[in-house]
């Protein structure tokens, strides 16, 4: 043990020099992310100006009845943008109007059924067979896997015509069933799913078996509990998918009642004949509850994403 | 330990209370039925009626206190939506009202589909649970949507009513509603394409006042136009030169136009007038013959283009969602338009100061002609109560449903009777827009109506590219070398449409009739 | 776990049921209904044969190579502006340090809006800024724009999950033998990036193929025939004219044809991920 041996004293940290690398990058991301948000604000701005408040001002973010400066021009009896009859309408008119006459409610409802029903009935189903390519053997096993790859490969685009008249011989077309059969189909699912279970350790599995559970027993008692956050992340991007689908509501239904909320915002947007604020209204309306779930579960959305984009496929 | 346990107790106790209050308030609200909680039970009600996959239930519900009170559905289907005009909303309304009245076990139901999607989605409706009963269809799918066995023919049901016969309505009315023998709709409204002018603009022009009608005084009458005020093609383009008023200096002010040409939605629909009155129609009557492919079209489609690029009297093209925005914005002086265009024009700027023409004839034609539609009403082949079915039919076409049309829709009728009654006179009085209707539409030539939609999306964007382009084709660097050559290659393609069709679409069997060999 | 469970047939059998059903029966049908001539109301009218696909591939002015030619002039922009805007704002998210999962969430907002609203509001923004919507020349851009806005945040979180799995330790060495940023992504990056790219890539052209809903709600195909995109075209034939399913259906197989190549690709880089990472 000698004596410590006197150094030299420790020389000042350098000043980190000032890099303009993250500050330019901040601000561009910034600048993206107004892009981003822009088309929103637009949105929603537009929604609260009457049809010919937007005809005259078309860019403006903010109607004139909140802009402060158009207000106080008014009070003082000046010429402003409010120098109109019905000026002074309801502030929520349009919302109001979107769910009288384009019946917003009635399509928000039934996307509602829609996405809840295909959810739950894929989350089954694709639980239940990942387990089954997780943990099971069976003849044919890797025959089939390639098959269920193979289906997740055909374009939507391509099925949609006699995937219409399937639906049609099954008796289910402009019904509740037939929009949402085809939804119940998704191999997408069963993949990550297995992929989750083949990382499940086996260990607590015996443990269960030993216990004398069956293979139900294991995947209730054992897998599922285990399972929450990508059960999570799959049932949330299944509800997002099939609020958002267009294409085969509107090819199979005709009967207004039934129409989720894309078909119907469209359906709008052809009667309103240029009446954009209240196409906007609409619009606001419908997308607002997909935006609040997803900024309520946002960490299992976003995490879900580097989940099945590149690991565990 | 004991005291977090007593404060989640405690918080648990609050809850509960909260929530039973809350329960018994609204109990309170229903039992009396008003209040808030009363409020939000309706709208929860109706909108569990209105939502498809839980009407059964809602019904279900409803229904366990008995049988429904009205048994029979009859199930219309109409491309005019109360958010288009609510004068619509007014006119089914008082539909259903007169019909549930003289039928009380039925219950009238009204579907509202977008003209656009119309044929997209009867096709999904007649193969679906709901299809509808009583349909109103237009003269451009009607043959088609009977080839196809959509809707069924109603000559068994035409022999037993005397109302509704051939020899009442005018002839251009039926045209369109029969084939092969088989009559499958009753024409209810007419309608034809026309010439709107701007009456204040033609009346600042001594020069063109011999385009009004003659007032008693012999004097002109400022509200109403003549029906053959514009003699012919040059005539037409004299008057929008008069018409035309360039901007004023100092920048601010546009131009006043004299016509205004839409080349984003051209197509057939704004060919087809001035083809008709330079003598030729867009198909043969069999819909097996594009007929615009000769010199008489070109000239047509020539004069469309001269009047844009030569005479300069028609404001840039734009791509409006509102076909009559610049002339309700005073812009222009004359438009293309219908003979239904006047109620909308009167909803949007609620003025009457406008008129209608027909087109003038051209250098091959020899009277003012236009093209005329009937507008009818069919039953569909999927409808279980035909008889109840005809009934309504009946009570759309016939007299009063016309007057009810004129009076709450400003429409005319294709009745032969309709024009010599006091209330058309009343209405014409009220609207002296109104007062060459019958003229125009007798005038008309009928619309194209085979295969129309894929006509349409063949023509549309040829034209479109004519109209656009006409620079580059004038200086030989466009894909046409001219009107003739583009007119003669979308007639290629619309007789291979044409082709197809009656390969696949053999007609069925004509109907037999009673008592015949 | 050795042992064959017959029983596993059950618990596969409804997702099997349902994904035969919709996909190989369909595909089955698919292929059958374009040999006739079909009506969607009617149902099947004469057989055709080839006649069809004859129909589609030799009118070379016709609408299908129209469409074909609009739809992969979209797919071209869709991978060059998913390329140009997800792969930049990924390295500069990560960059920027600070504030990265409140960008995540900004920018993932829009993959999880409806597209009918997003379409919508892009109709008359595009319509304010230049009307770039109703000038055939444009036309097609202005759609390619919607469908890149929206994919970019879906496609950044991608490309920022792979740039994270780049280990930091090849940038320190590089930076300790005096590489500019350039050289940083040309020789660590892009290789390391590879399988990344190369998947997202396969995605956007598999999904730009398909393309419906800008189309259909912006522009209708129009104007002229500048946006006419395949899927629209199928839609068309086979829902809005009489008598034209057969038609459909064989551009629909010859859309498949054209991306089953891709999805050939998309396969191979899938197994060899799975192995990479067993």
């Amino acid at each position: 043990m000698t004596a410590p041996t006197p150094t030299a004293p420790t020389p000042r940290p350098r000043p980190r020099p000032f890099r303009w690398g993250p500050v330019l990058a901040l601000a561009a991301m910034i600048v993206g992310a107004a892009v981003m948000v822009y088309p929103y604000a637009f949105t929603v701005g537009a929604s609260f100006k009457t049809r010919k408040e937007f005809s005259q001002d078309r860019h403006g973010l903010i109607p004139p009845r909140f802009q402060p400066a158009e207000r106080i021009q008014h009070a003082r009896g000046r010429p402003s943008a409010l120098d109109w009859e019905g000026a002074d309408w309801p502030v929520m008119k349009n919302y109001a109007d979107a769910i009288t006459y384009g019946r917003i409610d009635v399509y928000m409802l039934n996307s509602f059924f829609y996405a809840v029903v295909i959810t739950a009935v894929q989350l089954t189903v694709n639980v239940l067979a990942a387990y089954a390519f997780a943990r099971m053997e069976f003849r044919g096993k890797g025959v089939l896997f390639s098959l269920l790859l193979a289906t997740m490969m055909l374009p939507p685009a391509v099925l949609l015509v006699p995937q219409f008249l399937v639906v049609g011989w099954l008796g289910l077309v402009d019904s509740f069933w037939g929009v949402v059969l085809p939804g119940f189909a998704g191999a997408f699912g069963i993949f990550l799913l297995r992929q989750f279970f083949l990382n499940i350790p086996l260990s607590l599995e015996e443990a269960a078996r030993l216990d004398g559970c069956g293979p139900m027993g294991i995947l209730w008692r054992v897998i599922l509990p285990l399972s929450k956050p990508v059960l999570v992340t799959l049932g949330l991007f299944t509800f997002m998918g099939a609020w958002n689908s267009f294409i085969w509501p509107l090819v199979v239904l005709s009967d207004q009642s039934y129409y989720p909320l894309t078909v119907g915002l469209s359906l709008f947007r052809d009667d309103s004949g240029g009446d954009w604020p209240r196409v906007f209204a609409a619009s606001v309306m419908g997308s607002g509850p997909l935006l609040l779930l997803f900024l309520l579960a946002q960490r299992y959305l976003v995490g879900g994403i580097s989940l099945s984009g590149l690991k565990g496929q | 330990m004991a005291l977090p346990r007593k404060r989640s107790h405690r918080k648990r106790l609050l809850i509960l209370a909260a929530l039973a209050a809350l329960v018994v308030w609204a109990a309170v609200d229903l039992a009396r039925g008003t209040g808030p909680w009363k409020a939000v039970a309706d709208y929860a009600g109706g909108l569990a009626r209105s939502a498809g996959p839980i009407k059964p239930l809602a019904g279900a519900l409803r229904g366990a206190g008995g049988a429904p009170k009205r048994p029979i559905e009859l199930r219309v289907w109409d491309w005019w939506s109360p958010a288009i005009a609510e004068e619509y909303g007014t006119y089914s309304h008082e539909l259903e009202r007169r019909f549930e009245a003289a039928h009380p076990d039925v219950d009238v139901v009204f579907q509202a589909i977008p003209f656009g999607n119309y044929q997209q989605k009867l096709a999904t409706g007649m193969i679906g649970r709901t299809p509808p009963d009583v349909l109103q269809v237009s003269v451009a799918w009607a043959e088609g949507l009977y080839r196809r066995g959509m809707i069924r023919p109603l000559n068994e049901f035409l022999e037993t009513t005397p109302e509704l016969q051939a020899d009442q309505f005018m002839s251009s009315a039926w045209y369109h509603n029969h084939a092969d023998g088989a009559v499958f709709g009753i024409p209810h409204i007419i309608d034809s394409a026309c010439l709107l002018w701007n009456l204040d603009m033609l009346r600042e022009d001594p020069q063109l006042h011999f385009m009004f009608e003659r007032a008693p005084d012999g004097g002109p009458d400022f509200t109403r136009v003549r029906f053959d005020a514009v003699r012919d093609w040059d005539h037409f383009r004299w008057i929008l030169k008069r018409l035309y008023k360039p901007a004023p200096p100092g920048g601010k002010a546009k131009p006043r136009y004299g016509f205004i040409m839409n080349a984003y939605s051209m197509g057939a629909g704004s060919y087809m007038p001035w083809a008709a009155a330079n003598g030729i129609t867009l198909q043969n009557r069999a819909g097996t013959r594009a007929t615009f492919d000769n010199p008489a079209g070109v000239e047509a489609l020539q004069f469309m283009i001269d009047v844009f690029y030569e005479d300069r009297v028609c404001p840039p093209f734009t791509r409006e969602i509102e076909s009559y925005g610049p002339f309700q914005r005073k812009e222009v002086a004359c438009s293309m338009a219908g003979t239904f265009s006047g109620k909308y024009i009167f909803r949007n700027i609620n003025w009457g100061g406008f008129g209608m023409t027909a087109f003038p004839p051209g250098p091959r034609g020899d009277e003012q002609k236009t093209v005329a539609w009937a507008n009818m009403i069919a039953i569909s082949s999927r409808c279980k109560h035909p008889k109840l079915a005809w009934e309504y039919i009946r009570m759309v076409a016939g007299p009063d449903g016309a007057a009810l049309r004129l009076d709450l829709l400003k429409m005319n009728s294709p009745r032969l009777d309709f024009t010599g009654g006091p209330q058309w006179t009343a209405k014409v009085r009220e609207y002296p827009f109104m007062h060459n209707m019958q003229q125009i539409c007798a005038a008309g030539a009928p619309l194209y109506h085979t295969e129309t939609q894929a006509v349409r999306d063949e023509m549309r964007p040829v034209m479109e590219y004519l109209m656009l382009n006409w620079g580059d084709v004038r200086d030989g660097k466009g894909k046409y070398t001219g009107c003739a050559d583009a007119l003669h290659h979308v007639a290629e393609r619309v007789n291979m449409i044409y082709d197809r069709y009656n390969r696949w679409s053999r007609p069925p069997a004509p109907p037999a009739k009673e008592g015949t060999r | 776990m050795q042992r064959n469970q017959p029983a596993a047939y059950l618990y596969i059998a409804p997702a099997f049921t349902i994904m035969v059903l919709f996909s190989f029966v369909t595909m089955g049908i698919s292929f059958f209904v374009s040999l006739h001539d079909w009506d969607a109301f009617r149902g099947r009218g004469e057989f055709v044969g080839a006649g069809n696909y004859v129909r589609a591939l030799t009118d070379l002015g016709g609408p299908f190579w129209i469409a074909m030619a609009n739809t992969a002039l979209y797919v071209v922009m869709a991978v060059v502006g998913v390329l140009c805007t997800a792969l930049p704002l990924a390295m500069l998210c990560r960059k920027a340090r600070r504030g990265q999962s409140l960008f995540r969430t900004l920018y993932f907002i829009p993959s999880i809006t409806p597209m009918v609203v997003i379409s919508l509001t892009w109709t008359v923004l595009l319509k304010n800024w230049g009307n770039i919507v109703d000038k055939p020349a444009t036309a097609l851009l202005s759609i390619a724009l919607v469908g890149i806005w929206q994919g970019a945040g879906y496609n950044m979180l991608l490309f920022l999950a792979g740039l994270s799995e780049i280990p930091d330790v090849y940038y320190d060495a590089a930076r300790v033998d005096g590489a500019g940023p350039l050289a940083e992504f040309r020789h660590i990056t892009l290789p390391l990036l590879r399988n990344t790219l190369i998947f997202v890539t396969i995605m956007v052209i598999i999904g730009a193929f398909q393309v419906f809903t800008q189309a259909y709600i912006m522009t209708e195909g129009g104007p002229g025939r500048s946006t006419e995109v395949l899927a629209l075209l199928v839609f068309r034939n086979a829902f809005m004219y009489g008598g034209q399913m057969g038609f459909a259906s064989a551009m629909a197989w010859l859309l498949f044809a054209v991306l089953f190549v891709f999805i050939l690709i998309q396969m191979r880089v899938f197994r060899s991920r799975k192995v990479y990472d067993q």
